[in-house]
């Protein structure tokens, strides 16, 4: 018990901040809004359009043709600002041609911010800026390849990005989000790509913190079955007679104590302050009562009182629980 | 004194109701960054997942003969499947599955279909041990994705199983034990026992809560605890 005490000290030591950081963390996860982190809320849902069958439309097959069938993963032909479109998706990129002229579509500034103004539904905010990325950002990190950042003036500083290879909605990203991915960040401990929750800091600390936390079970538990412990006598037994001495021997007070608490407690409740700066934790040895010699010796006597002192009947007053008449002497610290 | 003597009872108490609770934290969130992601989506088990088209330039059948059988047709896509080009044809939320040589349709695929499918995309040599077609009571695994979908379980250490849906032939998902085990201990991780998904459900709330209590009255506890270790007391 006693290394189990040295154990959960120390991890706590280690772990504390960072267990406070996941508690605050996982709260701020509960409180916020899924939909909201999501930038979904403010996305009209438009159902995909209907693809129009013209006279003029190429087939899959014509668009192959220009195409190493090597290289080709899937064509899809879909709807894009109501045109038709086929989406070549490439080993290493993803095409855009027109479905029925066969001309190579490039994303414009125009067309991102058209895209744009397609999806959101907030409150008429304006576009603030439109600008292109060439790699992936913190917001766009599942992503490759460039895309356009399309920055509106609303409440939340929303950001959508839309591929500037094929045009589609890579992300939806606003204040709630930030502040959700900046506390993802704090919980996952990957402070550069908040990514990565298999890096070996993480992993360090979540060990640490289960031995924490299995120390620290192991002591409740423990505390709960002491010998002379006694829930349930409290209810059957009355108070016990307590005699308190000063250090020179002369009868300070008789007190009356509920059995089965904690000594230090029962004083304390009585107005007989002992002097403890570990607040009762069998720790820092302040608390000590001379008893009568033959008083249960616990681990936290072994290890902070000498063998002589425990002969003499030395004892730390956090570490007895009360269970019969006592006399005891206090010591002048 | 008294504040240490105070959070002393708070950190005892508190954690005699929530201590389960962090216990269980800290082991879901120890397997959680333990075992590697990359293994626990099952990216091990799969492979040629993105097959070129390739193969001999067949005339296709073409574009506008396969749309003008659907009503409304929100997407059309020419991939191969098990090597070969199919369409698959997206109308209304429903996908149908065309032979792009053909133009006879194969959706939904049947079991047989299914099994090469999965046999196809999957990286390891053990035997499919079954194929079921799930259209109703979903394992909790599959979580709201739409049916029916063919699982195809392989009878590797791992129990792995493959979910394909009839109507594209598309590997939509694989699972496997670790999988499994990682999805029960995200479910204890956020307390939201039925769905495994509401990470704001008011238990996880109050949960927290509490906890922070206990852990806070733990980080004063620590500067009295190392206070106290400066000496020790031999007899008086």
């Amino acid at each position: 018990m006693q290394l189990l005490k040295v154990i959960h000290k120390w991890l706590s030591l280690i772990v504390g901040i960072q267990l406070i950081l996941w508690l605050v963390s996982g709260l701020v996860f509960s409180l916020l809004d899924p939909e909201q982190v999501k930038g979904k809320y403010l996305s009209s849902q438009h159902a995909p359009a209907n693809i129009a069958a013209t006279r003029q439309l190429l087939d899959h097959g014509d668009i192959l043709a220009s195409y190493d069938r090597q290289a080709v993963r899937e064509i899809t032909l879909t709807t894009l600002l109501s045109r038709s479109v086929y989406r070549v998706v490439l080993a290493d990129r993803v095409d855009l041609v027109d479905a029925n002229r066969g001309d190579s579509i490039t994303i414009t500034a125009a067309m991102a911010r058209a895209i744009a103004d397609w999806d959101y539904s907030g409150e008429r905010g304006d576009i603030r800026s439109i600008d292109k990325v060439e790699a992936p950002t913190l917001e766009t990190r599942r992503h490759q390849g460039p895309a356009w950042r399309v920055a509106i003036d609303d409440s939340i500083n929303t950001t959508l990005y839309i591929s500037a290879e094929d045009g589609q909605l890579l992300e939806r990203r606003n204040d709630i989000w930030r502040v959700f991915d900046f506390f993802w960040m704090l919980h996952i401990m990957d402070y550069r790509e908040r990514q990565d929750f298999n890096n070996p800091l993480v992993i360090c600390l979540a060990f640490a913190c289960l031995w924490l936390v299995v120390s620290g079970c192991v002591l409740l538990v423990n505390s709960l079955l002491p010998a002379g412990f006694t829930v349930f006598s409290r209810r059957r037994r009355g108070p016990v007679p307590v005699k308190v001495y000063t250090d020179a021997g002369l009868l300070l007070r008789e007190l009356q104590l509920p059995p089965g608490d904690v000594l230090i407690d029962a004083l304390a409740g009585q107005g007989v302050q002992l002097a403890s700066l570990c607040g009762g934790g069998g720790s820092c040895g302040r608390c000590r009562v001379r008893m009568d010699a033959g008083a249960p010796v616990s681990d936290d006597d072994k290890a902070l009182l000498s063998a002589e002192s425990l002969s003499k009947g030395y004892r730390l007053a956090c570490r007895q629980r009360i269970d019969g008449p006592a006399s005891l002497t206090l010591v002048d610290v | 004194m008294k504040l240490a003597a105070q959070s002393r009872k708070v950190h005892w108490w508190f954690n005699l109701v929530i201590g389960i609770q962090l216990l269980l934290w800290s082991v879901s969130g120890f397997y959680m960054v333990v075992v590697n992601l990359d293994f626990i989506r099952g990216n091990h088990l799969v492979t040629n997942l993105h097959p070129p088209l390739g193969g001999p330039a067949a005339r296709l059948v073409p574009t506008s003969r396969v749309l003008q059988d659907f009503d409304s047709v929100q997407s059309l896509t020419l991939k191969p499947v098990l090597d070969h080009p199919y369409y698959i044809l997206e109308s209304n939320g429903a996908f149908h599955l065309i032979d792009a040589v053909s133009g006879i349709r194969h959706s939904p695929i049947d079991a047989d279909m299914a099994a090469a499918v999965a046999r196809y995309h999957y990286s390891g040599d053990a035997p499919i041990a079954a194929v079921t077609l799930i259209s109703e009571n979903p394992p909790s695994e599959l979580y709201t994705r739409p049916l029916p979908l063919w699982r195809i379980d392989f009878a590797d250490r791992i129990n792995s199983s493959f979910y394909i849906d009839p109507g594209s032939a598309e590997l939509v998902t694989r699972r496997h034990d670790f999988w499994r085990i990682f999805d029960f201990f995200w479910m204890l991780h956020i307390m939201d026992y039925d769905d495994r998904t509401d990470v704001g459900n008011n238990f996880l709330r109050a949960a927290i809560l509490l906890a922070t209590v206990s852990v806070a009255a733990g980080v004063v506890l620590l500067f009295y605890s190392f206070a106290g270790r400066r000496r020790r007391h031999s007899s008086s």
